[in-house]
């Protein structure tokens, strides 16, 4: 966290509790809370295609550490109960979750925190790969977001044979709809989003006038902060959580 | 991840798991992004029974050259054995 020192206090909270989605019924997250006095801003996490996974536990614990109340639904929790990548795998078998759902889900996630004490009143997304897809689509549909991050989300730029009832729209045909602030992080050597990709995707934005920032990064692909896989890219993701922080701490703590 | 290739199988076999074998009626074959193998992407063969899909999943990533390879291979010793029972 910015301004720390070693003497400083630190602590925080991290569990699985269940919150009533806007779809109606009631699923898990993944709640970490910052034990520190004071109000704090709410980061919503969107997780991955792999599914509700220990990375994305730990992602949430670094949010929270960095002064963050942090929130990750279980956005595969009504498709069974088994180890994240197998009930994965179910999901994916099954072409994914509706992003009907998935905003659902998260709205509903953004309803709980507003009722939390320590809260600031100003809430961020983050997500990787599908998560980041949508991210930027929760962005086009909502003004409840401030500050949106977006990691390598595949299919923003959707064509008409990618379209299917769980994805009905592409992200990118409402980005004059979009609301808030933009990072997006990519790698130069992802295949989905690809360069040309990521240039259209940014191309809408600029069209649009919209607030957005993009880092896009030499030496690296899709998932290239899975430190848990060999996509890995040291250099490049310990800068990318560098401009991640300084985007949130600025759109949100204002 | 974001390739959301993906092919189902439909097949009669039986699966090791660390406790016993199982029976198995479906294959998933992905081609994307793996969780383990050293490759940009991989294919997946996530093989299940639909009495409990999640708990029955056997999976191996393979490079796409590996998965040719054993394609080929494949081939190869069904030729054999096709010869054998005539």
């Amino acid at each position: 966290m910015k301004n720390y020192k070693t003497h400083d206090y630190e602590g925080l909270i991290a569990e699985t509790i269940q919150f009533d989605s806007a779809n109606g019924d009631s699923i898990n997250a993944y709640l970490a809370k910052p034990l520190n006095e004071g109000k704090f801003p709410c980061v919503i996490l969107i997780h991955h295609l792999p599914g509700w996974d220990e990375l994305y536990k730990e992602f949430t614990r670094k949010f929270a550490h960095h002064g963050y109340i942090a929130i990750c639904p279980d956005l595969y929790f009504r498709e069974g109960n088994g180890s994240p990548d197998d009930v994965a795998a179910e999901v994916r078998s099954k072409g994914g979750v509706s992003d009907e759902q998935v905003i659902k889900d998260i709205l509903g996630a953004a309803n709980y925190i507003d009722k939390l004490d320590i809260f600031n009143g100003k809430t961020g997304l983050f997500g990787t790969c599908s998560g980041g897809r949508h991210g930027f689509l929760l962005g086009c549909s909502t003004d409840r977001f401030d500050a949106i991050v977006e990691c390598w989300g595949g299919n923003v730029i959707m064509d008409e044979s990618s379209i299917n009832d769980k994805q009905p729209v592409s992200p990118s045909s409402l980005t004059e709809n979009f609301s808030g602030s933009l990072l997006g992080i990519f790698g130069n050597e992802d295949t989905s989003p690809n360069p040309k990709q990521v240039d259209e995707h940014e191309k809408l934005l600029k069209a649009e006038n919209k607030d957005y920032v993009f880092h896009r990064y030499d030496g690296a692909g899709h998932g290239f902060n899975y430190y848990d896989r060999p996509i890995y890219r040291q250099e490049q993701s310990v800068d990318s959580w560098v401009k991640i922080f300084d985007f949130l701490d600025n759109k949100l703590r204002s | 991840m974001c390739t959301m290739i993906a092919e189902r199988a439909s097949i009669q076999g039986s699966g090791k798991t660390e406790k016993a074998w199982i029976s198995i009626d479906s294959c998933d074959i992905y081609y994307d992004h793996p969780d383990h193998v050293d490759s940009e992407h991989a294919i997946t063969l996530s093989f299940s029974n639909q009495i409990d899909p999640i708990n029955s999943r056997i999976s191996l990533e393979l490079t796409p050259e590996s998965a040719k390879e054993i394609i080929t291979k494949i081939q190869v010793a069904l030729s054999k054995g096709d010869s054998l029972e005539r």
